[in-house]
């Protein structure tokens, strides 16, 4: 019986290769984004589901997608305190893209899709 | 709504199928006529009565009459119906997300609740607002959607007075979001009289 070698096959390296770098992303656009002013954390949704794997790591209320030009979207849900939305999605776009860069994967770094699950008066309390 | 009732319909039918199956199934375990046999499921439910009934009604509809008529409008019914529950099924789900910015790559949205929360709030800053119910419906396509708002208000002041105060409270968030705010204001009962 022939075993097929997983580190071999195309599809595998491609996988790995880019599952490592889905991950970097999103990583980094959930810190930048938990970094803005405004913003309380990221919530992972009603179901859980809005999460990034890492190993046995969740990131919670993050999701990266590949994109047919070799980029990633990123999906960030967040729950932010009550000040203009619009600004702060500007504040943390710029901060993310920012960040990419600096990291050398801003070319990697697609659109940057921001839903705000919910609105909080203070980090202890969601409305 | 109707999605709802597709599901009901779809999931009836399944278990419909499922248990007939399952008849079908144990009913040809045997062959002739003997107790567990296909002759005998079709004596228990009746097919051979069903049979003379539909062949009766069959040639009442041949003859024209009440019975056709009666037919047609069964019959247009029963179109009209699954034309609707084809709607149900095909329409676009109503957005659970309110578009704030797209872009054409990427957007920016927020949930129903939220929006709902911060109309609320800015709602209860107007002068003579007892209470506040705030709703908000994103619409099917696109961006935007429908922000409706009922305030309560104490009897000093007027219905139309609150209204124009309200609408101009929450229109910085409707205009950022395209929502429509439709306002309608009223005295309010119990809790809801004193501010």
């Amino acid at each position: 019986m022939v075993e097929a070698d997983p580190t071999r096959t195309a599809g595998a390296r491609l996988s790995g290769r880019a599952s490592s770098e889905r991950v970097r992303l999103s990583r980094l656009a959930l810190a930048q984004a938990l970094a803005v002013e405004g913003v309380i954390r990221a919530d992972s949704g009603p179901l859980g589901t809005q999460v990034t794997l890492d190993g046995r790591e969740r990131l919670a209320g993050v999701t990266a997608a590949a994109l047919p030009e070799g980029r990633y979207g990123v999906t960030l849900h967040l729950v932010a305190q009550l000040v203009p939305l619009h600004e702060l999605g500007g504040r943390i776009r710029a901060r993310i893209k920012r960040a990419a860069s600096l990291a050398g994967i801003g070319d990697a770094l697609g659109p940057v899709d921001l839903v705000f699950e919910d609105i909080a008066d203070s980090p202890e309390g969601v409305v | 709504m109707l999605r709802a009732i597709d599901r009901l319909i779809a999931f009836l039918l399944l278990l419909a199928v499922a248990l007939l199956g399952v008849a079908t199934a144990v009913f040809a375990i045997q062959g002739d006529s003997r107790a567990l046999s296909l002759p005998t499921l079709a004596r228990h439910l009746r097919l051979p009565e069903l049979r003379e009934v539909l062949d009766d009604f069959l040639s009442h509809l041949e003859a024209g009459g009440p019975v056709a008529w009666a037919s047609v409008g069964g019959g247009a019914a029963a179109i009209a119906l699954g034309l609707l529950l084809l709607a149900g099924a095909l329409a676009p789900r109503r957005e659970r997300l309110v578009v704030l910015e797209e872009d054409g790559e990427s957007r920016l949205a927020a949930r129903r609740r939220p929006l709902a929360q911060i109309a609320g709030a800015l709602v209860e800053q107007v002068r003579g607002v007892t209470d506040e119910r705030t709703r908000v419906r994103p619409r099917r396509v696109g961006s935007g959607g429908r922000l409706m708002i009922s305030a309560y208000h104490s009897r000093a002041l007027s219905s139309p007075e609150i209204e124009r105060q309200v609408a101009a409270a929450v229109a910085p968030l409707a205009d950022a979001f395209s929502l429509r705010a439709r306002v309608n204001a009223r005295r309010g009962e119990g809790r809801a009289r004193v501010e």
